[in-house]
């Protein structure tokens, strides 16, 4: 009897085991409160639609529509003509630091840069209820461009955990200077939307991790063609150029730097540019096509040796100790250019770096090898165009 | 006994049959350790521990055949030869005591792992900072949410598992006036707009955005940093007739919506949700590092946790190594992103957590008994040689 039992307790775990393997795959049903109304994550990146800054105008201040960069923009008249204008910006990041950002204003006014011990000097700390913010003060000691007026430029920089916010009065010096008190007035005004705790800024969805979880759960990018998130309401997505540019990971350009000028030759084609490009063009030939990028960075982005070792790692070459060997200093119109020249495995790139006050251009052709070397004459001319207006 | 029965209780009493057992669990986890090359350690685990059989795709049939013992047949047997070896062979006694518990704490190790393959869940809750929720959400599985959102407080869900649709049937539900059919099914996807490729295929979706959008399928990954991306063209049939075909896809970060009998309707392909009574805000996520490096320090999230009735509402800081339990739920810091403002943490379903400790102390205990038996026998006989000795 007793055995009889233990056997039937036996099979009944067995028939359990086997049962146990069968999974599960039903249709469920349930009721749910609302969600909150989808936000895309699109426009939180650019801002402009959901600004989660807010202010009150100044009288004589006119509010211009804002563009990809901009948060806020105004123009301010004065008497006979002269103009100021009001730009709100805000990047990830500190942008550099304190000392990058104020070099590149006193770039914007034609003043050569400072070190870190003049910093404190020409910082002015401001509270308002969104924060503190350095306020700077800079008036040009000529007129520019040469033969207009003198330009003064009042800059206030307001840090976030996650972000500076950068407010910029800039034109006629007489005119801005008469609008301190409205300037002051507007940071007093600043405000950030309750609830939205920080306002949304350019970031790319970024991970770090620090377990093993699968990472599928950490929120990886998929392995599709779309990036997470990026679809405008009602639109649908998708194509590598509707993602927002990678801001985070590169130094954040200039919004409204001294731009250098030059004169593209004739057979290259000019593109289209990005938010982060000052100029871009296509050099087309039989072995294909190659690009053209002009870009301008906030600070020396890490120094003429880490600029040329980064176009090294592109082309897969391991980096050098020194630059001797690797580019070579040309003088054109007074700029200093450090052209760099290298080619591994079918791709070549064909760099200059123009370092400016307070900011670094980078001129930089990109593409198959022969067309490259073939295009070198053609961009070394053109290079000789460049020049600072 | 049964005469019947004999050969069966012969069979699994037998001590042959452990050794083979446990030599065949050894050939599986070589295999599946070389194995996880390709699958990753997620697909790994399905394919050879939790199934009966390790079943391998015959190539150019859609016929899959068994080739190995999987892990619950392995393990399944192990547990009634464990079991049946007591019923049959061992005898209860003071003296066999810890033997006992020892074998009992190893069935118990058996059964934990068979429950966790079972119950647990995993999930992954992703809240901005100031952000609420009360769900979180698989990792690998996919479910196509029907939503009715007429009502204004509430939406009435239907959600139909990934493989349900992968079955390519037409399926039915008491909640909706239609059937949803899958015209086709795609694991893992990329999505391109259809102006960028004019020589494709028309799409079989006629609503939504599907017209505008080609699916292209790829290669389903594996890889432990890479995500699939399914795609999925239903088509929905009223008592009227057909109402549309519509493309669905996790690369859609927005789902689709339209009308049909005077009712609001949304559709979007999402990952699984697991919704849960109470919920869990992101009050801030911080992230320390050591001073001038990059090199994380800790990370951590205060949230605040708040039951559906009212009664539990109070912050908690999760962090490394120090989870929240709440609910039959384990949430750990699991990532972040978003320049950190986003928080991304693990939720562990796994109502038989605690069965390894309490297996593992079961174990413990008995050797211990055990061998303090064999140790008061030793002194018990060497005492009594040395008073023998004249």
């Amino acid at each position: 009897m007793a055995s009889h039992c233990r056997l039937r307790l036996i099979l009944l775990l067995t028939a359990g085991l086997l049962l146990a393997g069968c999974g599960d795959s039903r249709i469920s049903a349930y009721r749910v409160p609302k969600e909150a109304p989808f936000t895309p994550p699109s426009a939180a990146r650019s801002g402009a639609s959901a600004p989660a800054i807010r202010w009150q105008t100044p009288p004589g201040w006119q509010e211009q529509a804002g563009d990809g960069v901009r948060q806020a923009s105004f123009v301010v008249a004065g008497a006979d003509g002269a103009q100021a204008d009001m730009s709100v910006i805000t990047f990830p990041g500190d942008v550099g630091g304190d000392l990058a950002n104020v070099n590149r204003w006193r770039g914007q006014v034609q003043l050569p840069p400072i070190g870190e011990p003049e910093l404190p000097k020409s910082l002015e700390r401001v509270a308002g209820p969104a924060g503190e913010f350095l306020v700077v003060d800079l008036l040009s000691d000529g007129p520019v461009p040469e033969g207009g007026r003198r330009v003064r430029l009042f800059g206030a920089i307001l840090k976030q955990p996650a972000q500076t916010w950068f407010f910029k009065l800039m034109g006629e010096a007489d005119l801005v200077a008469s609008q301190r008190n409205a300037f002051l007035g507007f940071l007093q005004s600043v405000r950030f939307t309750p609830g939205a705790g920080e306002p949304p800024v350019a970031t790319p969805e970024r991970i770090a991790n620090t377990n093993d979880l699968p990472a599928s759960a950490r929120g990886v990018p998929a392995a599709g063609s779309l990036a997470q998130g990026g679809l405008p309401p009602g639109h649908p997505p998708i194509d590598g150029a509707s993602v927002a540019p990678d801001m985070a990971a590169q130094p954040v350009a200039t919004a409204a730097g001294q731009a250098l000028v030059w004169t593209a030759p004739s057979d290259w084609t000019p593109k289209a540019g990005s938010a982060m490009r000052k100029g871009s063009y296509a050099v087309s030939g039989p072995e294909g096509a190659a690009d053209l990028s002009i870009t301008a960075f906030p600070g020396d982005v890490g120094g003429d040796l880490a600029n040329v070792n980064r176009w090294r790692g592109q082309l897969q070459l391991p980096p050098v100790a020194a630059l001797e060997g690797s580019a070579e200093t040309l003088e054109v119109n007074g700029l200093r250019l450090l052209v760099f020249d290298a080619g591994n495995g079918g791709s070549r790139i064909l760099g200059a770096i123009v370092p400016r006050p307070g900011e670094t251009w980078f001129f930089k052709l990109t593409g198959p090898d022969a067309l490259v070397a073939r295009a070198k004459p053609a961009f070394l001319e053109f290079l000789h165009t460049v020049r600072a207006p | 006994m049964n005469p019947l029965a004999k050969p069966f209780v012969q069979f699994f009493t037998s001590l042959r049959v452990t050794v083979i057992l446990l030599a065949l669990s050894l050939v599986l986890v070589f295999l599946a350790t070389l194995d996880q090359v390709n699958l990753g350690v997620w697909a790994v685990q399905q394919k050879y521990f939790r199934s009966l059989f390790v079943m391998v795709h015959v190539p150019g049939t859609p016929v899959s055949v068994p080739v190995f013992p999987g892990g619950y047949l392995i393990g399944g047997l192990l547990l009634v030869n464990l079991a049946a070896a007591h019923a049959y062979r061992f005898r209860l006694g003071w003296r066999k005591a810890g033997i006992w518990l020892a074998h009992l704490g190893l069935i118990l190790l058996l059964l934990g792992e068979l429950f966790t393959g079972l119950l647990q869940r995993d999930g992954v809750m992703r809240l901005d900072q100031g952000a609420t929720k009360n769900y979180s959400e698989s990792a690998l599985k996919t479910e196509l949410a029907i939503l009715d959102t007429t009502d204004p407080k509430f939406d009435s869900v239907v959600a139909i598992p990934e493989s349900a649709l992968q079955a390519m049937g037409t399926l039915q539900h008491p909640a909706l006036p239609f059937t949803v059919r899958t015209v086709l099914y795609f694991p893992n996807s990329v999505l391109q707009m259809r102006s960028r490729i004019p020589n494709a295929a028309p799409s079989p979706a006629d609503q939504g955005f599907g017209p505008e959008l080609v699916a292209l399928p790829e290669k389903i990954t594996y890889k432990p940093d890479e995500q699939n991306t399914p795609t999925v063209f239903v088509e929905l049939t009223g008592a009227e007739g057909r109402i549309g075909t519509w493309l669905v896809s996790t690369l859609l970060v927005e789902p689709q919506t339209f009308s049909y009998q005077g009712r609001s309707w949304s559709l979007a392909l999402r990952p699984t949700r697991y919704y849960q009574p109470f919920s869990i805000s992101l009050i801030k996520f911080s992230h320390d590092r050591y001073a001038g490096t990059d090199i994380p320090k800790n990370f951590s999230s205060r949230v605040r946790l708040r039951s559906e009735d009212g009664r539990v509402d109070r912050e908690v800081l999760i962090y490394m190594n120090n989870p929240l339990r709440y609910g039959g739920l384990t949430f750990y810091q699991a990532g972040f992103e978003n320049n950190d403002r986003t928080s991304i943490l693990q939720v562990v379903r796994n109502p038989s957590w605690a069965m390894p400790y309490a297996s593992c102390a079961l174990i413990a205990l008995g050797l211990v008994i055990q061998f303090g038996i064999h140790l008061a026998g030793f002194f018990r006989k060497r005492a009594a040689a040395a008073a023998a000795i004249p």
